[in-house]
């Protein structure tokens, strides 16, 4: 568990006896809340986390690692983002990946397409996303993250 | 088992349908496979475990507690400048992948924020969070980090702005299958008397307690029992 996970976990404890402390009846409401946006998306997220999974594991890190092998930086770019764009992996799993890529040769450039796609952009969540937002919503953020996510990329190309 | 209801629980989870029959195929074609995807799932699942029930218990607190007025001072159309970084430094300060944001971001909307600070909260939770970062300098060395920070936060606050200005709250609020519509569509099963037995001034705002999960249609009195089934039916499909 991380620093902030921990934070999160105490934050939440901490607020509940305040709350509690203040008004019971309004706690039990909160957690009700709580429950019932739990309970609209649990199917859903474990389903998405499932199929990420088994992605994974049909087309494991190795293989992006072929196939970025001996491309140009532009095409492994684009190659990355896309990569990122369909899949969703915790930063402790993707740094590691994208630090192994870069001793294997990847370029840096590519790199920082692959982790901002892989974060902001997701092919695999928009079904909850669409839920939430619509739509529209989610083709419009996504489409712009993922120009975002070539542009920051050029733009550190030119710094580092 | 009941085919109308395998058919209905596959109407109604098209996602997880179709995770079951991928990972059905997969088990026909490799059941190591089959095994490594589970197996692959599970690590996901435990971290999902360690931070969406904080999340949403925060979420639930802040539902009850914090007034629009609140929220809208913060992330509202008047805060301008200042709403922006205040959504940058929310979205480094969370935790967990960009699914646990999205409930967030839907509360924070309801309750008065922009769609262009959503949008902001959105990003930073995915890709500048604080965690992140940390980890980021460790694999990938202080420059990178530092260089895709400085890159990545004005992007950021560019996509929210451009979403805000194409995408407008009424139609995220008409095309959200979490509430909305299915406001309109339990209003229309309650009596419509307006009568405040049930404490609010209108069924409009029962209603939307109804959806919130803050009361119970029982707490309708002139409700009969078949409207009664009926918004149970809707409470029901706001959960899937």
């Amino acid at each position: 568990m991380d620093v902030t996970t921990i934070g999160l976990i105490v934050l939440a404890v901490a607020l509940l006896i305040w709350s509690t402390l203040k008004s019971k009846s309004k706690t039990k409401k909160s957690l009700k809340v709580a429950g019932n946006m739990f309970k609209g998306i649990a199917v859903e997220i474990i389903s998405i986390l499932a199929l990420i999974g088994l992605f994974l594991t049909l087309v494991p890190p190795e293989t992006i690692q072929m196939l970025l092998g001996d491309t140009s930086v532009g095409v492994a770019t684009l190659i990355s983002a896309s990569f990122g764009t369909v899949t969703l992996i915790p930063a402790f799993v993707a740094f590691p990946l994208a630090a192994s890529l870069v001793d294997a040769g990847a370029h840096l450039v590519s790199m920082a397409a692959f982790i901002t796609t892989l974060t902001m952009v997701g092919f695999i969540t928009a079904p909850i996303e669409i839920e939430y937002f619509g739509k529209k919503f989610t083709l419009v953020r996504n489409v712009l993250s993922f120009a975002a996510a070539i542009l920051i990329s050029l733009g550190m190309g030119l710094i580092l | 088992m009941n085919v109308e209801k395998v058919r209905g629980f596959m109407k109604e989870n098209k996602i997880a349908t179709f995770t079951i029959l991928a990972y059905l195929v997969v088990l026909i074609y490799s059941p190591s496979l089959f095994l490594g995807g589970l197996k692959m799932t599970s690590i996901y699942f435990m971290e999902m475990l360690e931070i969406l029930p904080a999340v949403f218990i925060v979420m639930g607190l802040v539902e009850v507690w914090v007034s629009r007025d609140t929220i809208m001072g913060i992330f509202g159309k008047g805060a301008g400048l200042k709403g922006r970084f205040a959504s940058v430094l929310v979205g480094s300060f969370s935790a967990g992948p960009i699914y646990a944001a999205f409930p967030v971001c839907y509360t924070l909307l309801k309750k008065g924020s922009t769609v262009s600070n959503i949008v902001i909260i959105l990003s930073a939770w995915a890709v500048v969070k604080i965690p992140m970062l940390i980890v980021e300098a460790q694999f990938m060395g202080l420059p990178f980090m530092f260089t895709r920070y400085i890159f990545t936060v004005p992007a950021i606050i560019l996509i929210g702005m451009i979403t805000g200005k194409v995408i407008s709250k009424e139609y995220i609020v008409k095309n959200s299958s979490k509430e909305g519509l299915l406001v309109e569509k339990i209003d229309q099963e309650l009596p419509g008397h307006n009568c405040g037995a049930c404490g609010y001034q209108s069924c409009w705002e029962t209603a939307k307690k109804i959806i919130d999960g803050e009361e119970d249609p029982s707490v309708c009195v002139p409700l009969d029992s078949e409207n009664k089934d009926k918004i149970e039916e809707l409470v029901r499909e706001k959960h899937r």
